[in-house]
Parts: structure tokens; C-alpha cells; sequence
């Protein structure tokens, strides 16, 4: 890793966090990715806007967060604690989304501009999990990435997802094993300017 | 959904996490009226069940493939069906203790020697 370090700018990217977790962070893990990132120094540093663990124990999974007032304000803090122990910034990415709560008080695109805004994170965008939610969600991509603060968008995922036929239709899931679709190819042309 | 209603983040989380774990008996089907978590979600043209199995496959598919990595010659020996069974035993009653899969698994021989039915 300290040899590709020296040729190239690393990022990153974990799955461990588990920062919209109602559990209290995980310190011990956190003070490895500090001695690691201290080491290689990465370019940008990232994690999900998700939960993954409660009462100790862990899911394996990126799972989803209601977008209420209280999520937020948790994730604020979450968010504030990690760039405080790490001494750094960090990019927050939009999951894949394969169901949706009830109740909300905003939209998950202004969720994410009012985490950055008041957390100081940056965003990483990754536009097949705006597509796969939205069309999962029967909603409009182009809507969610106009709604999106691009001041905050540090970083662009891209990557490729299963289509699932179950009996009632068709459901999409991230699972990064195909090559990109060409409905995120036009996302990445319409905002390639960005 | 009025406020008053909605669970707190940890309530919801705990709801969500019950529906992860494997083999939960209950005396009948849970329903979108009954289950604490069913009832809280948009309704789709997929079933609460279906939808909540996508998050439940990826982490125990995910798990349950790692232990098959790190023990080959025990789920030729045991065969797919029972290896499955007691792989998801193993998830259910051994739970991952930290975000990293490093360690994850290590405990699988002693579980087996302990499960009578091998």
C-alpha cells in the first residue's frame, strides 16, 4: 500500500463505521483506520450514510436510516466525533436504498447537503445508488442530483447492480458484479460539468 | 405518520435488527398490522418481507460465503444443506462483535462440535 501511495493518491473508502448507528462509535476501530490513515495518508477518507450495528453487534450491511430530525442531528454528531478523532475530513456516500420509512421530515439528497453543511463533511456521490434507489422508490434521479449541493460533492462513484425479478416485478440491487448501466452513464453526461 | 407515533432511532434499529436474525420462531406470520417494523414501511408493489429479505441475504449470504471460504473440507464432508443450516446457526447464535471480518469464523469448529446433530 506505501508503494502505491507513492505513485498514486489512495482513497479510503470503508463500510464500518455504522456512524447512523444509535450504538455509541466504535473507538477501537477508529483508532486503527487513525494509525492507518496517519500511515498512508489517503487523499479522501469515506463511509455510508447508513447503520450497520446495534448492541455491539454487526450486520454486514449497509441498512437504512429514517430522514428525520433526529437521524440527522445523530449523524451530525457521529459525523463531528469521527472527523475529531481522525483529525481529517470525511466524505459521506448515499446508499442503496431498497425500502423507505413512513415518516420523514426531509428528502434523503437535502439530508445529505444539511449533513454536510453542518457537520463539514463532503460528499461522495455514487450515482448507481441514486439510480438503483430511485428506481426502486419509483422516483426521479435527475430530481435527486438537482437537489443535491454540488459545492459539497467531493467525490463520484460509479458501479454496477443486479436487476432481481421477483413475482410482483423487478427490483434493483447494488451488488458492484456488472458493468455500469448505461442510465448512469447519461447521469455522469448530464453532470459531467459539475 | 404523526410524530408522537414514530419509534425513536434505537427503537427503530432494534425492530430492523429482529428481522435480520435467522429461524425466529413466532406463533404466526408477522403482517403489516401486527409487526412493529412491517407497519412502518411506504407501501410497494413488493411485499415488507421481500424487501427487508434483500438486507437480511446480504449480510447472512455474506457471512455465511466467509465461512465457507475458511472451511472447505468440513462443507464437502457435511454437504451443502447441512453446511448451510449450520453456517446460519452459527450467525444467528455467534454474531460478528466488530465491523472488521477478520477474525469472523473462528469459532465455527468449537460451535460444531457442540451442535449434537453432527
Amino acid at each position: 500500500m506505501r508503494h502505491i501511495r507513492n505513485d498514486y493518491a489512495v482513497g479510503c473508502h470503508g463500510i464500518g463505521l455504522s456512524l447512523g448507528s444509535s450504538d455509541p462509535l466504535n473507538l477501537n476501530h477508529l483508532k486503527s483506520l487513525k494509525s492507518l490513515f496517519d500511515d498512508i495518508e489517503p487523499s479522501l477518507i469515506s463511509d455510508h450514510l447508513s447503520w450497520s450495528s446495534l448492541n455491539g453487534c454487526f450486520y454486514n450491511d449497509l441498512l437504512p436510516l429514517p430522514y428525520t430530525d433526529e437521524a440527522l442531528h445523530h449523524m451530525i454528531i457521529q459525523v463531528n466525533q469521527t472527523q475529531e478523532l481522525l483529525g481529517r475530513e470525511i466524505l459521506i456516500e448515499n446508499p442503496s436504498s431498497y425500502l423507505a420509512f413512513k415518516y420523514a421530515d426531509t428528502s434523503e439528497p437535502e439530508f445529505l447537503n444539511q449533513l454536510s453543511q453542518r457537520s463539514g463533511c463532503k460528499l461522495l456521490l455514487d450515482l448507481n445508488n441514486i439510480f438503483v434507489s430511485c428506481s426502486n422508490m419509483d422516483t426521479d434521479p435527475y430530481h435527486y442530483l438537482a437537489s443535491i449541493n454540488w459545492y459539497q460533492v467531493a467525490e463520484i462513484h460509479l458501479a454496477g447492480h443486479t436487476v432481481k425479478q421477483l413475482p410482483q416485478g423487478e427490483i434493483r440491487i447494488d451488488t458492484h458484479n456488472n458493468p455500469v448501466c448505461d442510465e448512469v452513464w447519461d447521469m455522469v453526461d448530464a453532470y459531467r460539468d459539475k | 405518520m404523526p410524530k408522537e407515533n414514530r419509534p425513536n432511532l434505537t427503537q427503530l434499529q432494534a425492530y430492523f435488527t429482529k428481522h435480520l436474525i435467522l429461524g425466529q420462531t413466532t406463533d404466526q406470520e408477522p403482517t403489516a398490522e401486527s409487526d412493529e417494523l412491517l407497519s412502518l414501511l411506504v407501501k410497494s408493489h413488493f411485499s415488507p418481507e421481500q424487501l427487508i429479505n434483500i438486507y437480511r441475504n446480504n449480510f447472512v449470504i455474506s457471512l455465511r460465503e466467509l465461512i465457507a471460504q475458511l472451511f472447505p473440507i468440513t462443507q464437502a464432508l457435511v454437504g451443502n444443506e447441512h453446511f448451510t443450516q449450520t453456517s446460519g446457526q452459527f450467525i444467528n447464535d455467534c454474531p460478528l462483535k466488530e465491523p472488521r471480518l477478520n477474525h469472523y469464523g473462528g469459532h465455527f469448529v468449537s460451535f460444531l462440535d457442540q451442535l449434537k446433530a453432527l
